[in-house]
């Protein structure tokens, strides 16, 4: 064996696009990794602008949710055209629709009339609103040029509202109950799972059998015991937030078996070992080393818990056991439309379900891609 | 407690030292854990400034002697006394977390998997840096300058502080893990299975790098291995383990000359011979059956079913580890009575 020196390699230029490489943090790499997975990216830019257009409902939506037009019930969607029926380009606009009734039973009919032009521009003034209750205004971010016409995009209710308005004012409760229903479960999570995985033995074991019993309870029956507890009366906004909780107080489950995992591996990784024989404190072992490690598994975690509570709203109020009318939500809508009437005559009151698979899907494709991308040594 | 103070030579001194896993009785949540005795009775000296080799199979304890010996696990018997830098003897099997952190400034250890021995989230600035800014030895940039003073020393370039472990080979990670080991300047490294993990001309880099570190710092090394041609290269002294029992301490000479444990002599039966002549005419001990686990190990003698001197007193005798001849430690009812075979036989 011949001793060979090992300063042999070539010299540092920070510059250079390997060096980039080298130096870069775990975060860039994460997003790096993240990058290259077009379908979680096509769902993060899915789901910014979900909810950027929850975000701000009373601007996006055309009309009022809860206003009730007694001569445009169940009208069905008018889609926007860009070129007239002579192929001349219009801009984009939509057909009027003429009103009519069925002479034998009386039903009412609507046709499109395609010498009615109706103009639609951006950033048009319409029904007054309040953003976010605080902030007044009247700026629509579409409409009909016309500011005494009328359009539904997609279509009406059996009571004559947009159901476009409903759709995004819906999507609002949806998916911040998502959100908030994942912030609850995250807290009570991270806490069990931490204190299972930190100290192991006993206090583990009684964490996972109670786990393990709260999996157990069939959750339907669950949830109706429980919303059946809830009185009628209530403000909805009561309602909403003990749904939220309850949501969470089954999801967290998955969670803290989440940070539990994690906190078991952590402890057994030779770095963790490493830096308890320099003698580093067990506070500083937790937040430099197992903290970081841990972090980039929880928001994959968390993001693929989000379609979950989204989905169990959507369940609870579809069984009329969640959020009630007046609120919307996905799965009040959907309740709305569970008749037979509804899906032969207005299918399109169907269209939160779709909403709701693009949400969901979206989500998990997120997650997905997070999780491939927190992996340290993933390719 | 006074603690018997140690030999002017001796850095280490282990004595009688077991370690048990598991050993929980059954109870409602949770199933009984058989006792698992991966360290048992364990005696041995490590003298100032040698290397001292710790062979054996996988699963054998010389990992958890070396984690023992550095306090990563509590002692279930047995004493450790170690030398500190002010001359004083201190008994680390019974220390505390106190007064173990001024004396881990003293001793560190060299891991096995150069991967997961460096966390993949910091930069070489901070994993090299982090002994010294937890002991509050330097901090701001004369910890920069201090980083970029260990990694020249390893071999590695200063600029590359601000560089994530992921830039870096399996070599280079044993050095930057070296790097780490170093910046308290210690008096003792554990290397716990070093150079397993790479290819053999890297191996032998590191190898170098670190015999000229133990001649530049006077450090002590103790040498975990399974591979017998390299701890013969750099070993002043070898032990082997045997399902958690040292079996035999000698000089590397001697041991390799005129082994007195079966078992080593079957260790050393398996060392590749250069001269394929002499491989060919070399006596082989294939042992039969395979290593006992160790939560169920033989009575007796650990080594008797597969030992092939055994005798009836193997059987129902655990042997002690007693000085066969000056210097010469077995564990063998028979020790010194055979010829066996050494490696350059």
């Amino acid at each position: 064996m011949t001793a060979t020196s090992p300063t042999d390699t070539p010299a540092v230029d920070p510059r250079d696009a390997k060096e980039a490489l080298y130096r870069a943090t775990p975060r860039q790499l994460m997003w790096w990794r993240f990058r290259r997975h077009k379908l979680a990216l096509v769902s993060l830019c899915v789901l910014v602008f979900a909810y950027l257009t929850a975000g701000f409902a009373e601007f996006t939506a055309p009309y009022d949710p809860f206003e009730i037009t007694e001569t445009a019930t169940m009208r069905p969607p008018q889609p926007v055209h860009l070129f007239d029926a002579d192929w001349t380009f219009q801009g984009p606009f939509v057909y009027g629709l003429k009103r009519s009734r069925d002479l034998e039973t009386a039903a009412v009919i609507y046709t499109e009339d395609t010498d009615d032009i109706v103009p639609l521009r951006f950033f048009t003034a319409g029904p007054e609103y309040q953003l976010w209750g605080l902030i007044p205004g009247s700026l629509h971010l579409f409409g009909a040029e016309d500011p005494d016409a009328r359009i539904y995009v997609l279509g009406t209710d059996t009571l004559g509202r947009d159901l476009l308005s409903r759709l995004i004012h819906g999507g609002r409760t949806t998916l911040t109950i998502g959100i908030v229903g994942v912030a609850f479960s995250f807290l009570i999570g991270i806490t069990m799972g931490s204190i299972s995985g930190f100290y192991g033995g006993r206090i583990d074991s009684a964490i996972q059998r109670l786990m393990e019993f709260i999996r157990s309870i069939p959750t339907i029956p669950l949830w109706m015991g429980l919303a059946a507890a809830l009185p009628v009366e209530w403000d909805p906004l009561y309602v909403y937030f003990l749904i939220t909780v309850l949501l969470s107080l089954i999801n967290w489950t998955y969670l803290a078996r989440t940070v539990r995992g994690s906190f078991l591996s952590l402890r057994g990784e030779d770095y963790v070992l490493a830096a308890r024989l320099t003698g580093a404190s067990e506070s500083r072992i937790i937040i430099k080393h197992m903290l970081p490690a841990m972090t980039s598994y929880i928001i994959a975690a968390v993001t693929l818990s989000v379609p979950e509570m989204i989905l169990g709203e959507t369940a609870l109020s579809f069984l009329g056991l969640g959020l009630r009318p007046p609120v919307v939500s996905w799965g009040v809508l959907l309740q709305e439309a569970q008749n037979l009437r509804v899906i032969v005559q207005a299918p399109w009151l169907l269209l939160p379900g779709l909403a709701i698979v693009i949400i969901v899907l979206s989500f998990n494709f997120l997650g997905d891609g997070l999780r491939d991308a927190a992996d340290p040594y993933g390719r | 407690m006074p603690v018997e103070p140690l030999a002017p030579e001796t850095l280490f001194s282990v004595r009688g030292l077991s370690k048990h896993f598991g050993g929980t009785a059954a109870g409602w949540l949770q199933k009984a854990k058989p006792v698992v005795k991966a360290v048992n009775d364990v005696s041995f000296d490590i003298r100032k400034g040698e290397t001292f080799g710790l062979v054996g199979e996988s699963g054998s304890g010389k990992s958890t002697v070396a984690r023992l010996m550095l306090r990563a696990y509590d002692v279930t018997s047995g004493s450790i006394r170690f030398r500190s830098d002010d001359g004083a003897t201190v008994e680390l099997a019974q220390a505390t977390k106190q007064e173990l952190t001024p004396l881990r400034k003293q001793m560190q250890m060299i891991f096995q998997d150069p991967y997961s021995s460096l966390n993949p989230r910091m930069t070489l600035l901070e994993l090299v840096g982090e002994p010294l800014l937890v002991h509050g030895v330097a901090s701001g940039s004369e910890l920069e300058d201090r980083v970029a003073e260990l990694l020249k020393l390893v071999g590695l370039r200063p600029e590359f502080r601000s560089r994530y472990p992921h830039a870096f080979s399996g070599g280079q990670r044993q050095r930057i893990g070296i790097a780490r080991a170093l910046a308290l300047k210690p008096s003792f490294i554990a290397a716990d299975e070093a150079v397993s993990a790479l290819d053999v001309s890297v191996a032998a880099q590191n190898i170098n790098l670190m015999q000229d570190l133990q001649d530049q710092f006077g450090l002590t090394y103790l040498f975990i291995t399974h591979d017998l041609s390299m701890v013969q290269h750099i070993s002043n002294r070898i032990g082997v383990m045997y399902v958690g029992r040292l079996m035999e301490v000698a000089a590397t000479d001697s041991l390799f000359q005129e082994p007195l444990h079966p078992y080593t002599e079957a260790l050393l039966s398996a060392v590749p011979q250069p001269d394929p002549k002499r491989n060919r005419s070399r006596k082989r001990v294939a042992l039969r059956g395979e290593v006992p686990d160790a939560s169920r190990p033989p009575t007796g003698c650990a080594f008797h079913p597969r030992c092939p001197y055994a005798a009836d007193i193997c059987k129902t005798l655990e042997p002690e580890l007693k000085e066969a001849k000056p210097g010469r430690f077995a564990r063998c009812h028979f020790a010194g009575e055979f010829q066996l075979t050494g490696a350059y036989a």
